[in-house]
């Protein structure tokens, strides 16, 4: 198996998520100019972890 | 799992006991079957009359009986796998690492009242959104 497969997987999680909220996020991803609903997601959460006092940068 | 019958009067408590694990409907004979020392029919009717009486359990057939225990159990996972099947979801690829400090929130912060991840990320996304749009 490729290295930068075998990587990938191991770095991310599927997670599910409803599908009207999602819609949602769509609107705001063209709204707001991300470039995908997976960036928008990451900085939704970044953020609320910020919020909490609890956030690492990924790369630490 | 066998019933042991060491006082009389604990009967009905050991009985329910023993009811309340069975997932399957059940009958006297079953119950005499379980009882490691003798016990009439009789008595084990009478016991289930009681039961019956306080609502611990149910009769739904002739002779066969369910703790309302494990009715409740079967009506909330049927009502919880209905409820998700009225929902339609998407799958995200999330990085490990977010996850992981989402996880140790939870697990950290329980006064939050997050009790999963998925539940996190809704929050997280209805805040975001609502934030951009002020």
């Amino acid at each position: 198996m490729p290295k930068t497969i075998a990587k990938t997987e191991a770095e991310y999680a599927p997670v599910k998520i409803p599908k009207s909220l999602l819609e949602e996020v769509d609107k705001a991803v063209g709204k707001f100019g991300y470039r995908s609903r997976t960036e928008f997601v990451k900085d939704a959460i970044r953020n609320l972890l910020r919020e909490y006092g609890m956030y690492r940068s990924e790369r630490e | 799992m066998e019933i042991h019958l060491l006082l009389e009067e604990s009967l009905k408590k050991q009985l329910l006991n023993f009811i309340e694990d069975l997932e399957e409907p059940f009958d006297i004979e079953f119950l005499m079957k379980s009882c490691l020392q003798p016990v009439s029919e009789i008595k084990i009717h009478d016991v289930l009359c009681e039961l019956i009486e306080e609502g611990k359990i149910i009769r739904i057939s002739g002779n066969q009986y369910l703790s309302t225990r494990v009715l409740m159990k079967r009506w909330l996972r049927q009502k919880i796998r209905s409820s998700n099947d009225d929902i339609a979801f998407e799958v995200l690829e999330l990085p490990r690492s977010l996850i992981r400090q989402i996880s140790r929130l939870i697990r950290e912060k329980p006064e939050l009242g997050y009790i999963n991840v998925s539940e996190f990320i809704r929050d997280a996304i209805r805040r975001w959104i609502s934030n951009l749009d002020r």
